[in-house]
């Protein structure tokens, strides 16, 4: 893949369209900024998906070819459809929702300039204008958590991204200056012909990855610095919709950019998973505590963040892509329909109420999950003997089967389901196979960590099912204070951050 | 140090009756599902509206009654005239002048509310805390949480424990709290709390023992406390309504209070000098009967001019009602007869089908049509009450179609489908499988977005059945469920509570209401608040079921009613798009079917006229032609925060015979009931009618009225922050803070300007004063909403032109002047 050194060609058009419109929604009356707005992020849309195309025709063969345009990175053009449809419809679904508001225009510039950055994030591949275009998402987001300035419980939550980002920051910056010390130029093409060379690296470019990490872990509110992305509510629901959806996954994305360096690096690796894994556990289950919907929701990514490092750290690069998209669309659904709750839980109520299922019941099903999965990767292996699955994988997806059987539905139905489910979470993994070959070493390290991460998950699991079987039982009762507070982790970032930066008396409502 | 005051020990006796009477003041608030609108004061209700408004704004801060400001734009508009403001000085025995009555307005802008302090807030104010956050916020939080998880009962999927109450739950959960550690710097309150009592009782003698309210009024120190977390006590307050209403009783509001004044006595430090925080409180608490009178007199000129407000409303409408009523055999027969919802939305529409068709007669009834029922959706064990909150059902209402094998079957699949939707959803959440299921379902989201972008492929609002398609729905149909004999009684009661009791015109049209939005967890405050915030359909369909059976027809017949070969037919008024949907539940011959398509085209017609005036508002274009198409577009819109504007200008309540107010452009604000005096001797349906359908009124106009004047207190908020607790409990604004309760700044405030004029209710009643006056003998409620000034109570000379006013010292003519 051929890459240019700045930014790769026509996938810049997708940030100059949004960078046009919101200098068009600046200087015009508010509708028709909005107007603007729409036609600009549709523009910028359409641009994206035809870019991908593009890709797509030219991957399979067809002779396409638009002169002077050089067929583009796989993962810009997977993500930059993604970030423009996400634009648009968060613009679109914006434009109603705050009608009657003061700000529209402050919120319409940031929200575009927020975009733009994104834009870039996904799409260049010189390393200094990655990190600078993540940190202007950062500041870009800033101005839309606040407002509603006035609220105190927004600016505590606004200081304490502010916090992590700026940490972020500067461990992005030492990541760079190492690297400035060994590569020739701030590009990832650069780094790959360092990588490439056989012999081993210098202990600068294992402190820049793990300093890499370090960066990805804040800004995708890994725990212990989670708190930040659970009080965003303060912000309107699409702000929120965009944090969950279209730019805390940042991490994820610069993470893939980097996976070559590590890949190579195990201090790296160890980072991501043993943080990934315990975030996805501890928020997994802390979010089964939480009584409103947009505190779930927030938990919900914040573990499913921790899942994406996880992938990034067991090396399985095209999965972290896979689920950064899966749960980009999820959430943005689930963040602007948040309304609907009230729905959700009628019509949960009014289904019949049924005994929950023993823990025999749960293991069987657990059980009969993975010996389904399994036999469906065979099927898949035996028609097309190129498919890699990851037999972890294979794991998490057998296991996840299990609540299908609790279903008081005909047994046909539930194999039916089971089966439709099961191919396509297999024939996702191997679409994802497909179409990036990885770095896929497999070491001591990997194995170890691939233990660890499989003996986490599973006890996860056999809590799950013991809290699920006995709702009110001894042990469902010892551990509820602990998960219901979050660990209490939150309150220590929240006071060094009160520490470092006082809320102003006036401020306190 | 000053030697403290011997605490006295408090009498059981006072200290239940204070502890009664401060839990009884606060005022219920409906879960999410089932909201309505409720008067926040319903619970103070036995005090002047002035004298609340005084103690409630020492008590909390609260105001009732717009700022300064607005009542100035009232007078620079011109909406406020001078002769408004001498009729108000005049019934205020006051002398003054417009200027000076301007002036008095700008003084009275400046002046702040006297706030009893609590404890924590004189903490507060010496300590500033450590890290900057108050006591207040920091307690408002913490039990606002924990009462969340412990009524959670639909979001999340595990609990604290609740075995032996709210107040004995939050004991064992205070224990383990690392908060006030972390974030107050105050570790060991933990410790303390050991030394609380178990029971509720003994623990809030203890605690007002030790915390000496000064004054032997301890009502009022209680109420400050439950008042400083409304919305959970609101919430409690509905525990204790729903309980007594089914004849039993709940304790949720006292434990809650124990809680708030628990934590008053953990942040007590014991100083008790004459600098303390305590001698603060002390202080101000001893004063608090001369701070109440103070501020009561400085909101004294506001109270003129709210007055004067009112009045500028009624004037126009007093000289519209004060003429003679032609007399009623002038009128041809009509062919068909509508009884719509007493529903301000109704009004517009109304009007708009009598002038379309001079054989159209509508009248108006409460949306529940007299069914005091309770509907049980078809292969469900749910039971939804479809009455006013006031009241607890008596029959029940289920939903089957044309043969057993079809409902049952019907009712089958729906289970299945419900049971399927939770397992799925339930699934996606665990964290055993929310990964995969997140890796495998989420690009199929893709759709589901572009789905509700686009408003062609939006899917409609499925509340009214969820488990159901369409199809499937319109199959099936509420009956009541109860023997024969209750089925002539209850459609005798409608028919005459109808004022149907005459000759009946052929086709006879029981039109219910309900509104049309998505993605709005508010939603049931646009329904029928007569159904308890659902939609009155099924009682429209079930009323007209039972009036079209041959057996209880005849026994209609035997009694005296003059059905004939009427027709009944129930109807859905949607009130976003003002549609009206006619149901084909009984076969008819062709005649009748003739008359429902006649009267299909008549609503249509109707519905454009009412469209076209409720487009500026709305801030669309009435001469657009696809006004239709955009309100059904703004229906399904996912992101659209004002739908309608629902009950917003009420400001009216007439129960008169139609003729009183046909023709009359009452602007969508005015509530109308048909009340015929004559037809009414004994007084009985005049007694239904004030202490049923304008109780409920009051509770819509003082809901709006509060929501506007303090959306703080009494309003829920931006709705774009809103969050959604415990599945059906309510609404939090953004994280978290306290239950938030009321109407939503956007049901009140269109971005510009309040839609909502707050004003109090005008009733006006055509019967004679002397039936009036003894229904206020026998009804103390009725006594206190007149005398207390929480409406205007107005008789018409039933034929007559003489409209006289009922205040607590008696009538006085208002016209003729």
């Amino acid at each position: 893949m051929a890459h240019t050194s700045l930014l790769v060609g026509w996938a810049s058009l997708p940030a100059l369209v949004y960078l046009l419109t919101t200098f068009v929604a600046a200087s015009t009356s508010l509708p028709l900024a909005w107007r603007a707005a729409r036609v600009g992020t549709g523009l910028a849309l359409l641009v994206a998906w035809l870019l991908a195309l593009h890709w797509v025709l030219d991957r399979l063969g067809a002779p396409v070819s638009v002169p002077g345009l050089a067929p583009g990175d796989g993962v810009s053009m997977v993500l930059l459809p993604l970030v423009t449809t996400l634009g648009a419809l968060i613009v679109g679904f914006s434009r109603r929702y705050l009608a009657g508001e003061p700000g529209q225009r402050r919120y319409l510039r940031a929200l575009l300039l927020t975009l733009a950055a994104v834009s870039v994030v996904v799409s260049t591949t010189h390393l200094w204008l990655m990190a600078a275009a993540w940190t202007a998402t950062g500041l870009g987001l800033h101005v839309l958590l606040t407002f509603y300035a006035d609220r105190p419980a927004a600016q505590l939550a606004a200081r304490k991204k502010f916090v992590a980002s700026r940490v972020a920051d500067i461990a992005m910056l030492a990541a760079l200056a190492l690297f400035a010390l060994d590569l020739e130029a701030p590009t990832l093409a650069a780094l790959h012909a360092r990588l490439a060379g056989a012999e081993a690296l210098p202990w600068t470019l294992h402190l820049a990855a793990a300093l890499l990490v370090a960066a990805a872990a804040l800004r995708t509110a890994q725990v212990p610095a989670h708190g930040w992305l659970l009080q965003v509510m303060e912000a309107p629901t699409p702000v929120s919709a965009l944090l969950h959806a279209g730019v805390v996954n940042l991490g994820g994305v610069v993470l893939v950019r980097y996976s070559e360096l590590v890949s190579a690096v195990p201090v790296a690796q160890v980072l991501l998973v043993v943080g990934g894994v315990l975030t996805a556990a501890v928020a997994g289950l802390v979010a089964l505590t939480r009584v409103s919907i947009k505190l779930r929701l927030a938990w919900s990514t914040c573990a499913q963040m921790g899942f994406m490092l996880l992938e990034c750290g067991l090396g399985l690069y095209a999965l972290a892509l896979l689920h950064l998209v899966a749960h980009s669309l999820y959430k943005a659904h689930a963040f602007l329909t948040a309304g609907e709750a009230l729905q959700r839980t009628q019509s949960a109520l009014l289904a019949p109420s049924e005994l929950a299922p023993g823990v025999g019941a749960q293991l069987a099903g657990a059980l009969a999950g993975l010996m389904l999965v399994g036999a469906v990767a065979l099927g898949w292996h035996l028609a097309l003997p190129g498919i890699a699955i990851e037999p972890l994988a294979l794991l998490i997806g057998g296991l996840a089967l299990g609540p299908l059987w609790w279903g008081a539905a005909r047994w046909s139905t539930l194999l039916m389901n089971g089966v439709l489910l099961a191919n396509l979470y297999v024939g996702l993994h191997a679409g994802a196979f497909a179409l990036w070959q990885g770095h896929l070493a497999a070491g001591p390290l990997q194995w170890a960590l691939a233990a660890f991460t499989a003996a986490l998950l599973v006890s996860v699991q056999a809590l799950q099912a013991l809290l699920i079987a006995k709702p009110r039982g001894a042990l469902a009762r010892r551990l509820f204070p602990a998960f219901y507070a979050g660990w209490h982790l939150d309150e220590h970032f929240t006071r060094m951050t009160l520490r470092l930066w006082p809320l102003a008396p006036a401020a306190r409502a | 140090m000053n030697a403290s005051v011997n605490p006295q020990p408090l009498l059981d006796v006072d200290f239940d009756a204070a502890l009664d009477a401060a839990c009884a003041r606060i005022a219920p608030q409906w879960p999410l599902d089932s909201v309505i609108a409720v008067n926040p004061f319903w619970g103070q209700v036995d005090s002047p509206m002035a004298d609340i408004a005084a103690r409630l704004g020492a008590l909390q801060g609260a105001r009732l009654l717009a700022p300064a400001a607005f009542y100035r734009d009232a007078w620079r508009q011109g909406r406020v005239t001078a002769d408004d403001l001498a009729v108000a000085c005049q019934e205020a025995g006051v002398q003054a002048s417009p200027d000076a009555l301007l002036a008095q307005l700008d003084a009275a802008e400046t002046a702040a509310a006297p706030v009893l302090p609590l404890l924590s807030d004189c903490l507060d104010s010496r300590d500033h805390g450590r890290l900057g956050l108050r006591w207040r916020d920091f307690i408002t939080q913490a039990l606002s949480q924990f009462c969340a998880s412990y009524f959670d009962a639909g979001q999340a999927e595990w609990h604290t424990g609740r075995r032996a109450g709210l107040f004995a739950a939050w004991r064992i959960h205070a224990r383990d709290d690392q908060g006030p550690r972390l974030l107050m710097s105050r570790p060991g309150l933990a410790r303390k709390l050991r030394g609380l009592p178990v029971t509720t009782r003994d623990a809030l003698k203890l605690m007002l023992t030790a915390l000496q309210p000064p004054g032997s009024d301890t009502v009022d120190f209680l109420h400050a406390h439950l008042a400083a977390l409304n919305g959970w006590a609101a919430w409690c307050a509905w525990l204790r309504w729903q309980a007594r209403l089914e004849g039993r009783d709940d304790h949720a509001i006292e434990d809650l209070l124990a809680m708030r004044l628990a934590w008053e006595w953990l942040v007590d430090n014991g100083e008790r000098d004459a600098g303390s925080p305590f001698a603060a409180m002390q202080e101000a608490w001893r004063a608090a009967d001369q701070a109440c009178a103070a501020w009561r007199r400085a909101q004294q000129p506001l109270w003129l001019w709210q007055r004067a407000l009112e009045h500028a409303y009624q004037r126009p409408l007093i000289a519209a009602l004060a003429r003679p009523l032609p007399p009623v055999e002038a009128r041809p027969a009509p062919w068909a007869q509508a009884v719509f919802c007493i529903d301000v939305r109704s009004e517009p529409l109304r009007r708009a089908l009598e002038s379309q068709d001079s054989g159209i007669a509508t009248h108006g009834f409460a949306g529940f049509f007299g069914l005091p029922v309770a509907l049980k959706p078809l292969g469900t064990l749910a039971r939804r009450a479809q009455l006013p909150g006031l009241l607890a059902p008596r029959f029940e209402l289920h939903e089957h179609g044309p043969d057993v094998e079809h409902t049952l079957g019907l009712a089958r699949r729906r289970q299945r489908r419900l049971a399927a939707g939770r397992d799925a959803a339930r699934a996606m959440g665990l964290p055993g499988s929310t990964f995969a299921g997140v890796e495998t379902l989420g690009l199929g989201y893709l759709f589901k977005l572009l789905g509700r972008a686009l408003p062609r492929f939006a899917p409609s609002a499925a509340r009214e059945h969820p488990g159901l398609t369409a199809r499937e729905a319109a199959t099936i149909a509420p009956h009541l469920h109860c023997d024969l004999a209750s089925r002539i009684e209850l459609a005798a009661g409608a028919l005459t509570g109808m004022g149907l009791t005459g000759k009946l015109a052929p086709l006879v049209l029981l039109i219910a209401h309900a509104s049309e939005s998505a993605n709005n967890p508010q939603a049931a405050a646009l329904d029928c608040g007569a159904c308890c915030g659902q939609s009155g359909a099924v009682n429209a369909r079930a009323l007209a079921a039972a009036l079209n059976e041959p057996a209880v027809r005849e026994a209609l017949v035997a009694r005296g009613f003059e059905i004939g070969a009427t027709h009944f037919a129930a109807g859905l008024h949607n009130t976003t798009t003002d549609e009206v949907l006619l149901f084909e539940d009984a076969p008819c011959d062709a005649t009748t079917a003739a008359a429902l398509q006649r009267f299909a085209a008549r609503a249509i017609a109707a519905g454009d006229t009412v469209r076209q005036g409720r487009a500026p508002l709305l801030g669309l274009d009435a001469k657009r032609d696809d006004l239709l198409a955009a309100l059904r577009a703004r229906a399904l819109d996912w992101s659209e925060t004002r739908p309608e504007w629902g009950l917003a200008g009420n400001a009216a309540l007439i129960f008169a015979p139609r003729g009183r107010t046909r023709g009359l452009d009452l602007g969508g604000r005015s509530f109308l009931h048909d009340y015929d005096a004559s037809q009414d001797a004994s007084g009985a349906v005049l007694e239904i009618l004030l202490t049923a359908p304008m109780l409920v009124a009051n509770w819509i106009n003082l809901q709006y009225y509060a929501s506007t004047v303090d959306p703080v207190r009494y309003g829920s908020g931006n709705k774009v922050l809103h969050n959604v607790v415990g599945g059906r409990i309510g609404v939090f604004e953004g994280n978290a803070g306290d239950l938030r309760i009321g109407l939503a700044w956007q049901s009140v405030h269109d971005g510009e300007k309040f839609v909502h004029e707050p004003v109090r209710l005008s009733v006006f009643v055509e019967a004679e004063t002397a039936a009036i006056d003894q229904v206020i003998a026998r009804h103390e409620v009725v006594r206190h909403l007149v005398e207390n000034e929480w409406l205007y109570l107005h008789a018409i000379e039933p034929g007559g032109a003489r409209i006289q006013r009922r205040a607590a010292d008696g009538w006085s003519t208002l016209a003729p002047a």
